[in-house]
Protein backbone atom coordinates (compact mmCIF):
# COMPACT_ATOMS: atom_id res chain seq x y z
CA UNK A 1 0.00 0.00 0.00
CA UNK A 2 1.11 3.33 -1.03
CA UNK A 3 1.71 6.19 1.78
CA UNK A 4 2.03 9.47 0.69
CA UNK A 5 0.19 11.18 4.52
CA UNK A 6 1.91 10.18 8.21
CA UNK A 7 -1.37 9.11 9.07
CA UNK A 8 -2.05 4.95 9.11
CA UNK A 9 -5.83 4.04 8.83
CA UNK A 10 -7.31 0.16 9.71
CA UNK A 11 -10.43 1.21 7.07
CA UNK A 12 -10.11 -1.63 5.20
CA UNK A 13 -9.71 -3.65 8.20
CA UNK A 14 -12.87 -2.18 9.98
CA UNK A 15 -14.97 -2.96 6.30
CA UNK A 16 -14.41 -6.29 6.79
CA UNK A 17 -15.02 -6.64 10.41
CA UNK A 18 -18.62 -4.58 9.78
CA UNK A 19 -20.43 -7.20 7.55
CA UNK A 20 -17.41 -6.68 4.44
CA UNK A 21 -18.77 -3.20 3.83
CA UNK A 22 -17.75 -2.11 0.17
CA UNK A 23 -15.65 1.49 -0.19
CA UNK A 24 -19.51 2.80 -1.50
CA UNK A 25 -21.60 1.79 1.19
CA UNK A 26 -18.99 3.62 3.26
CA UNK A 27 -18.31 6.29 1.60
CA UNK A 28 -22.17 7.08 1.23
CA UNK A 29 -22.38 7.16 5.32
CA UNK A 30 -19.10 9.62 5.01
CA UNK A 31 -20.86 11.43 2.58
CA UNK A 32 -17.84 11.40 0.43
CA UNK A 33 -17.65 9.19 -3.02
CA UNK A 34 -15.93 5.58 -3.02
CA UNK A 35 -12.91 6.77 -4.80
CA UNK A 36 -11.92 9.18 -1.92
CA UNK A 37 -12.43 6.25 0.53
CA UNK A 38 -9.91 4.52 -1.35
CA UNK A 39 -7.37 7.04 -1.61
CA UNK A 40 -7.76 7.32 2.07
CA UNK A 41 -7.17 3.72 2.25
CA UNK A 42 -4.14 3.67 0.51
CA UNK A 43 -2.80 6.61 2.39
CA UNK A 44 -3.13 8.90 -0.57
CA UNK A 45 -5.57 11.22 1.22
CA UNK A 46 -5.68 12.81 4.26
CA UNK A 47 -9.54 13.19 5.36
CA UNK A 48 -11.05 16.36 6.86
CA UNK A 49 -11.69 15.88 10.48
CA UNK A 50 -15.29 16.10 9.72
CA UNK A 51 -15.31 12.97 7.54
CA UNK A 52 -12.61 11.54 9.79
CA UNK A 53 -15.33 11.39 12.73
CA UNK A 54 -18.35 10.03 9.69
CA UNK A 55 -15.98 7.53 9.01
CA UNK A 56 -15.28 6.20 13.04
CA UNK A 57 -18.86 6.69 13.24
CA UNK A 58 -20.31 4.88 10.47
CA UNK A 59 -17.76 2.02 12.11
CA UNK A 60 -18.55 2.81 15.64
CA UNK A 61 -15.69 3.00 16.93
CA UNK A 62 -13.26 5.88 18.08
CA UNK A 63 -11.84 7.77 15.79
CA UNK A 64 -8.44 6.86 16.95
CA UNK A 65 -9.16 2.96 16.73
CA UNK A 66 -9.42 4.40 12.61
CA UNK A 67 -6.47 6.78 11.98
CA UNK A 68 -2.78 6.60 13.87
CA UNK A 69 -0.47 9.46 13.55
CA UNK A 70 2.90 7.59 12.23
CA UNK A 71 4.86 10.39 11.11
CA UNK B 1 -13.58 6.62 -12.37
CA UNK B 2 -16.02 8.90 -10.88
CA UNK B 3 -18.57 11.56 -12.50
CA UNK B 4 -15.99 14.54 -12.11
CA UNK B 5 -13.05 12.62 -13.24
CA UNK B 6 -14.84 11.62 -16.46
CA UNK B 7 -16.01 15.20 -17.03
CA UNK B 8 -12.13 16.27 -16.76
CA UNK B 9 -11.08 13.96 -19.28
CA UNK B 10 -13.86 14.85 -21.96
CA UNK B 11 -13.36 18.38 -21.51
CA UNK B 12 -9.35 17.62 -21.98
CA UNK B 13 -9.86 15.63 -25.20
CA UNK B 14 -12.41 17.50 -26.62
CA UNK B 15 -10.73 21.05 -26.03
CA UNK B 16 -7.53 19.53 -27.18
CA UNK B 17 -9.80 17.85 -30.40
CA UNK B 18 -11.67 21.19 -31.10
CA UNK B 19 -9.08 23.69 -30.65
CA UNK B 20 -6.36 21.77 -32.11
CA UNK B 21 -8.00 21.77 -35.22
CA UNK B 22 -8.80 25.31 -35.05
CA UNK B 23 -5.18 26.67 -34.42
CA UNK B 24 -3.53 24.41 -37.12
CA UNK B 25 -6.32 25.46 -39.94
CA UNK B 26 -5.30 28.88 -38.73
CA UNK B 27 -1.58 28.33 -39.08
CA UNK B 28 -2.26 27.02 -42.71
CA UNK B 29 -4.26 29.96 -43.51
CA UNK B 30 -1.17 32.11 -42.20
CA UNK B 31 1.27 30.00 -43.87
CA UNK B 32 -0.51 30.06 -47.12
CA UNK B 33 -1.14 34.06 -46.96
CA UNK B 34 -4.73 33.61 -47.59
CA UNK B 35 -6.08 34.16 -43.93
CA UNK B 36 -9.13 35.95 -44.15
CA UNK B 37 -10.53 37.43 -41.23
CA UNK B 38 -13.99 36.35 -41.83
CA UNK B 39 -13.53 32.77 -42.46
CA UNK B 40 -11.58 32.72 -39.56
CA UNK B 41 -14.12 34.28 -37.08
CA UNK B 42 -16.55 32.07 -38.64
CA UNK B 43 -13.98 29.02 -37.74
CA UNK B 44 -13.94 30.60 -34.49
CA UNK B 45 -17.46 30.56 -33.73
CA UNK B 46 -18.08 27.24 -35.06
CA UNK B 47 -15.82 25.60 -33.08
CA UNK B 48 -16.96 27.13 -29.97
CA UNK B 49 -20.41 26.11 -30.80
CA UNK B 50 -19.36 22.63 -31.61
CA UNK B 51 -16.90 22.16 -28.56
CA UNK B 52 -20.08 23.43 -26.31
CA UNK B 53 -22.13 21.01 -28.19
CA UNK B 54 -19.87 18.22 -27.95
CA UNK B 55 -19.19 18.39 -23.65
CA UNK B 56 -23.01 18.76 -23.36
CA UNK B 57 -23.68 15.27 -25.22
CA UNK B 58 -21.21 13.55 -23.44
CA UNK B 59 -21.86 15.13 -20.24
CA UNK B 60 -25.33 13.71 -20.66
CA UNK B 61 -24.39 10.51 -21.56
CA UNK B 62 -22.32 10.33 -18.89
CA UNK B 63 -25.02 11.73 -16.75
CA UNK B 64 -27.39 9.03 -17.92
CA UNK B 65 -25.20 6.20 -17.20
CA UNK B 66 -24.12 7.65 -13.60
CA UNK B 67 -27.59 9.71 -12.38
CA UNK B 68 -26.70 9.06 -8.57
CA UNK B 69 -23.10 10.64 -9.13
CA UNK B 70 -24.19 13.21 -11.53
CA UNK B 71 -26.53 14.85 -8.81
CA UNK B 72 -24.27 15.09 -5.95
CA UNK B 73 -22.47 17.92 -5.07
CA UNK B 74 -18.45 17.45 -5.16
CA UNK B 75 -17.17 15.74 -2.02
CA UNK B 76 -13.84 17.39 -0.35
CA UNK B 77 -11.10 15.69 -2.40
CA UNK B 78 -12.99 16.43 -5.60
CA UNK B 79 -13.29 20.22 -4.69
CA UNK B 80 -9.30 20.09 -3.62
CA UNK B 81 -8.75 18.78 -6.99
CA UNK B 82 -10.58 21.50 -8.60
CA UNK B 83 -8.98 24.41 -6.79
CA UNK B 84 -5.54 23.40 -7.31
CA UNK B 85 -6.18 22.61 -10.65
CA UNK B 86 -8.05 26.22 -11.43
CA UNK B 87 -5.37 27.99 -9.27
CA UNK B 88 -2.48 26.67 -11.73
CA UNK B 89 -4.56 27.25 -15.03
CA UNK B 90 -5.00 30.62 -13.60
CA UNK B 91 -1.16 30.95 -13.24
CA UNK B 92 -0.57 29.60 -16.83
CA UNK B 93 -3.53 32.33 -18.17
CA UNK B 94 -1.48 35.37 -16.64
CA UNK B 95 1.69 34.02 -17.92
CA UNK B 96 0.00 33.47 -21.61
CA UNK B 97 -1.72 36.73 -21.53
CA UNK B 98 1.16 38.34 -20.15
CA UNK B 99 3.60 37.09 -23.09
CA UNK B 100 0.80 38.05 -25.90
CA UNK B 101 0.89 41.74 -24.17
CA UNK B 102 4.96 41.61 -24.41
CA UNK B 103 5.58 40.81 -27.78
CA UNK B 104 2.52 42.40 -29.66
CA UNK B 105 4.19 45.97 -30.39
CA UNK B 106 6.79 44.04 -31.64
CA UNK B 107 4.51 41.17 -33.72
CA UNK B 108 2.61 44.60 -35.44
CA UNK B 109 5.89 46.35 -36.26
CA UNK B 110 6.92 43.41 -37.92
CA UNK B 111 3.71 42.06 -39.70
CA UNK B 112 4.53 44.39 -43.11
CA UNK B 113 7.62 41.96 -43.28
CA UNK B 114 6.02 38.78 -42.16
CA UNK B 115 3.01 38.94 -44.39
CA UNK B 116 2.34 39.38 -48.12
CA UNK B 117 0.49 42.94 -47.53
CA UNK B 118 1.06 46.15 -45.24
CA UNK B 119 -1.55 45.73 -43.08
CA UNK B 120 -1.37 44.87 -39.51
CA UNK B 121 -4.98 42.89 -39.72
CA UNK B 122 -2.89 39.84 -39.71
CA UNK B 123 -0.94 40.83 -36.86
CA UNK B 124 -4.13 42.15 -35.00
CA UNK B 125 -5.60 38.30 -36.13
CA UNK B 126 -2.46 36.84 -34.54
CA UNK B 127 -2.65 38.60 -31.31
CA UNK B 128 -6.48 37.94 -30.88
CA UNK B 129 -5.65 33.93 -31.44
CA UNK B 130 -2.53 34.33 -28.93
CA UNK B 131 -5.38 35.37 -26.44
CA UNK B 132 -7.49 32.57 -27.20
CA UNK B 133 -4.31 30.41 -27.54
CA UNK B 134 -3.50 31.31 -23.87
CA UNK B 135 -7.41 30.50 -22.48
CA UNK B 136 -7.20 27.26 -24.36
CA UNK B 137 -3.65 26.19 -22.87
CA UNK B 138 -4.80 27.51 -19.43
CA UNK B 139 -8.21 25.70 -19.99
CA UNK B 140 -6.06 22.87 -21.11
CA UNK B 141 -3.75 22.80 -17.75
CA UNK B 142 -6.77 22.88 -15.76
CA UNK B 143 -8.52 19.93 -16.78
CA UNK B 144 -5.61 18.16 -17.57
CA UNK B 145 -4.63 18.81 -14.17
CA UNK B 146 -7.40 17.85 -12.49
CA UNK B 147 -7.56 14.52 -14.68
CA UNK B 148 -4.10 13.28 -13.88
CA UNK B 149 -5.06 14.62 -9.75
CA UNK B 150 -8.07 12.28 -9.99
CA UNK B 151 -6.12 9.44 -11.36
CA UNK B 152 -3.17 9.73 -8.57
CA UNK B 153 -5.42 9.77 -6.16
CA UNK B 154 -3.50 12.42 -4.38
CA UNK B 155 -4.75 15.62 -4.00
CA UNK B 156 -2.15 17.64 -1.97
Amino acid sequence: MTSSVPIRNAIRRLRFEHGEMTQAQLGELAHVTRQTIAAIEQGKYSPSLEVAFRIALAFGVPIGEVFEWVG
Amino acid sequence: MSFREKTAWISLLTTLAVWGYYFIALLRALSAGNADSGDLLGMFVGCVVLLVAVQIVFGVVVAARMPGAASTPADERERLIEAKATRIAYVVLGVGVMTVAAVSPFLAASAPFMFHDASTANATLIMANGIVLAVVVAELVKSGGQAVLFRLGNAR
